[in-house]
């Protein structure tokens, strides 16, 4: 899978609970799902191979792709608590699809510093929607 | 599409052990190489008692045990809301559960360990997508 994060200017210190702002757009992720990718996934999980479309677990990976791509660097020993996604379509193999990362909240939880940011995924040719999800890390620092 | 009737009570488990090979394949692909993830002595340093799996390698499991299960020929939208109750741990071996929801087009979903422990917690929701009106 390639990825092209769309000259992000990325701040380089480490990203702190104290520098998300909620509301606030991070970045976006440009990935191309190739077929090395969709092999490695099928080795991993032993899935079958299906006739013209990729897991549907596949859609998670994008968002954690672009999470992993745009929100850095991050400090060690985050913890991800809690996952939730709207799943409208499947990408194909080799289209470009491009995921879009803010910060949809930041809360204490008890002494528990929590992030949460949601990735909406889309198609680029056609802007079709495929998906929105919101990761809830807990972070470290 | 399954309709509420056709879905079935429950989707069959999918299990997996999750070793070190596991871990460092999954940390290549979604680009996440958090030091929890990989390295022991990291772990330790955030009070885990050794590497833990990514938690949404491990929820992966359930994408594969919806997929392998349901009908979603006419592309359903699929809603899934978890929790990660507890850590996986390198070695460890996780399998899906699931249980359909009492009239509704919804499973209540999990993972647990070897020991019957739920590490992943949620719930599936299934919307037909809208079919053109026909006169």
């Amino acid at each position: 899978m390639s990825i092209n994060d769309g000259g992000n200017n990325q701040p380089q210190s480490v990203w702190t609970f104290d520098r998300f702002k909620t509301g606030e757009h991070i970045g976006r992720s440009t990935q191309t799902i190739d077929q090395q990718t969709a092999d490695r996934w099928h080795a991993l999980y032993k899935s079958p191979h299906k006739e013209g479309g990729l897991p549907y677990g596949f859609v998670q990976l994008i968002v954690m792709r672009a999470y992993a791509e745009v929100v850095k660097p991050r400090p060690p020993s985050n913890i991800h608590a809690a996952y939730s996604c709207r799943l409208a379509a499947l990408p194909s193999l080799a289209r470009e699809i491009q995921a879009s990362v803010d910060c949809a909240e930041k809360y204490l939880r008890g002494e528990r510093k929590m992030v949460k940011f949601e990735v909406t995924v889309s198609d680029v040719e056609t802007g079709n929607f495929l998906c929105i999800a919101n990761l809830a890390i807990c972070w470290s620092i | 599409m399954n309709t509420v009737s056709e879905l079935p009570s429950e989707l069959i488990p999918i299990r997996m052990t999750i070793g070190a090979g596991e871990i460092t394949a999954y940390a290549e692909m979604s680009g996440d190489f958090n030091p929890i993830h990989m390295d022991a002595e990291a772990a330790r340093s955030a009070g885990m008692n050794d590497v833990i799996a990514h938690g949404t390698l491990t929820l992966n499991l359930i994408w594969e045990s919806i997929e392998r299960n349901l009908d979603l020929s006419n592309n359903p939208e699929l809603t899934l809301d978890v929790r990660f109750k507890a850590p996986v741990y390198r070695g460890e071996t996780v399998e899906t559960g699931s249980a359909l929801q009492p009239g509704k087009s919804a499973y209540d979903v999990w993972v647990s360990n070897q020991d019957g422990l739920r590490v992943i917690e949620g719930t599936l929701g299934i919307t037909p997508t809208k079919q053109p009106q026909t006169k």
